[in-house]
């Protein structure tokens, strides 16, 4: 910075080029900027047409942003749902710690800022035609379309898992919802004693720490009512993927002796009825089994051939969020084929939304994008009811590499979990809520 | 690009004209990148401080209307570990001086103001109040 921006009051004259001058000297400031931009009618935006795909933290968020930062663009989303269930803070519903109906809310506020909301399932893209298919049939057509469609399980390597009678026995609970709530019945209808036995996926998956922030929230549920019951772990992965310290602590502190953690555990299969995971060279019982599942993007990015990435992800480039394979559809959250050390988290959608939001109103005016943009990434997990901890990043756009590169020297792991950070937890929660729904 | 030098003084030769207005274009279109420019750098901080700056149950704090020199000060305290905090410091390292100044800029001009809540599914009051 060579020059700070001074915080003069400037008083305008419009019109004539030395009121310009006078402007510019006065505060040669980013108000000063934005008035540029109102007298050119550009905070209006360009007038076009966008329709997002998925109503969850990434395409709510940029639907919300959208309208906010160009309230001349007709701003669509379609959503399959009739509420928006957070699955971050959704861990401690299992131990109840938090209510579903704490995490839970509608699409109304977004109407009310003249986004049209459709719920719907979305087909596909046709890019080819720039029009959106929906399973009713009707077409949508846009300037700009947004894809943020979260992950699906994929369940091929899992046949035990696939019937609708093995969903009911052993909920995946990794989307918030009845699932969660399923979950929580099983564990209340556990005896004390009896084993809570989970299997994480290999990564990448959606919310690397959330694996073991349940487990967290198990053995709290266990601690307080069902003490002579154990939580065991199966980690597909050779360790931790997250957060490894801080959950460590919690595993031989307060939960010592309860939590087993098992790493290189290769899942063969899932035996409902006999509720045992299967693994490549064990079989582990259990009372209660949740089993989550490998995932990929959502089904639709398959069908509108987003998926560039081991038939698993999306690719993107990362200064507008634009598809690396279809022109014009630009892709968010959980669905993008993550730049590394960035995780599938709420925190990531959000940012994801707002560059993309950016860069979208950019593109639809004929103007530049932003050359150097920055990501940030914040997740919490809770390992009580009341304490929690952080890990965070800087991620900073890399021209050589073109991708997004950790800024280094940025970024950390809380030293220990507390309540304070808790409360920065909830904090947290009801900003990036507000930033989709608000 | 830190500030626009660039003075749009009427010259009395009307051959001046097509030169300033080109600067003047150049002024303006300037601002306007360095405005979008701390826009989304400012949009990294409201998934946790809130949209606009203005956060839900002010934990963590607003930034909207903050005094924009003490705000700078903060931040530059927090990245260098003059002042301790949990997250912020982790966060702080990851921008240049140039930068924390377009995102302190950029909160202090925003004017103070209730914050956007998501409502309940079937009402449109906030949840916010009802957890810890």
């Amino acid at each position: 910075m060579s020059t700070p921006i001074r915080n003069t009051p400037t008083t305008r004259t419009p019109g004539a080029c030395t009121s310009r001058r006078a402007f510019i000297r006065s505060g040669a400031s980013l108000a000063a900027a934005s008035a540029f931009v109102t007298r050119a009618g550009a905070t209006e935006g360009p007038r076009a047409r966008v329709v997002v795909v998925g109503g969850g933290f990434g395409g709510a968020t940029a639907a919300r942003t959208l309208k906010r930062w160009a309230p001349a663009l007709e701003v669509t989303l379609i959503e399959r749902d009739a509420a928006f269930i957070s699955c971050p803070l959704s861990n401690l519903v299992l131990a109840g710690n938090a209510r579903i109906a704490d995490l839970t809310f509608g699409y109304q506020s977004l109407e009310r800022l003249g986004i049209r909301v459709i719920r719907g399932e979305v087909m596909a893209i046709d890019a080819s035609t720039r029009t959106v298919r929906l399973a009713s049939g009707e077409r949508l057509p846009y300037d700009r379309a947004i894809v943020s469609p979260g992950v699906e399980f994929d369940l091929a390597g899992i046949p035990g898992l696939q019937a609708p009678a093995a969903l009911a026995a052993m909920p995946i609970a990794w989307k918030a919802g009845p699932e969660t709530l399923r979950l929580r019945q099983h564990l209340e209808a556990m005896p004390d004693g009896g084993v809570f036995v989970m299997h994480i996926p290999q990564a990448p998956y959606r919310c690397p720490p959330g694996p073991y922030e349940r487990a967290c929230q198990v053995a709290d549920y266990f601690t307080r009512e069902k003490p002579r019951s154990k939580v065991i772990v199966l980690d597909a992965n050779p360790d931790l993927v997250s957060k490894k310290a801080l959950f460590m602590a919690a595993w031989n502190g307060p939960y010592k002796g309860m939590v087993e953690y098992r790493p290189n555990s290769e899942l063969a299969d899932v035996d409902g009825p006999a509720r045992t995971v299967k693994l490549v060279f064990d079989d582990v019982p259990g009372g209660v089994v949740n089993v989550i599942p490998p995932q990929r993007a959502g089904a639709m990015a398959e069908a509108s051939g987003l998926v560039t990435a081991n038939r698993r992800w999306c690719g993107v480039d990362w200064l507008t969020m634009e598809s690396v394979a279809v022109k014009g559809v630009h892709v968010l959250g959980d669905a993008t084929l993550s730049a590394s050390i960035m995780p599938k988290s709420a925190t990531m959608a959000n940012q994801h939304a707002k560059l993309a939001a950016a860069a979208i109103i950019d593109l639809l005016a004929d103007r530049p994008v932003e050359p150097n943009p920055t990501l940030i990434n914040t997740c919490y997990s809770f390992v009580d009811a009341v304490r929690a901890g952080h890990v965070a990043t800087v991620h900073a756009y890399d021209a050589t590499e073109r991708t997004m590169s950790v800024v280094k020297g940025s970024g950390g792991l809380s030293r220990e979990a507390n309540a304070t950070e808790g409360a920065h937890a909830w904090g947290w929660a009801r900003n990036i809520w507000g930033e989709a729904l608000g | 690009m830190m500030s626009v030098t660039s003075q749009c003084t009427p010259h009395r030769s009307s051959r001046g004209w097509p030169l300033l207005l080109a600067l003047c274009a150049l002024a303006s279109s300037a601002l306007a990148d360095e405005a979008s420019r701390a826009r989304g750098l400012a949009a990294n901080c409201t998934t946790c401080h809130g949209s606009d700056g203005r956060s839900v149950g002010e934990v963590p704090p607003s930034l909207a209307g903050r005094d924009r020199a003490a705000l700078l000060q903060t931040l530059l305290d927090y990245r260098s570990g003059q002042r301790a905090s949990m997250i912020m410091e982790q966060h702080a390292r990851g921008y240049s001086d140039a930068q924390l100044a377009l995102i302190a800029d950029w909160f202090a001009r925003l004017p103070v103001g209730s914050a956007s809540a998501a409502p309940g599914v079937d009402s449109s009051a906030s949840t916010g109040a009802r957890q810890p």
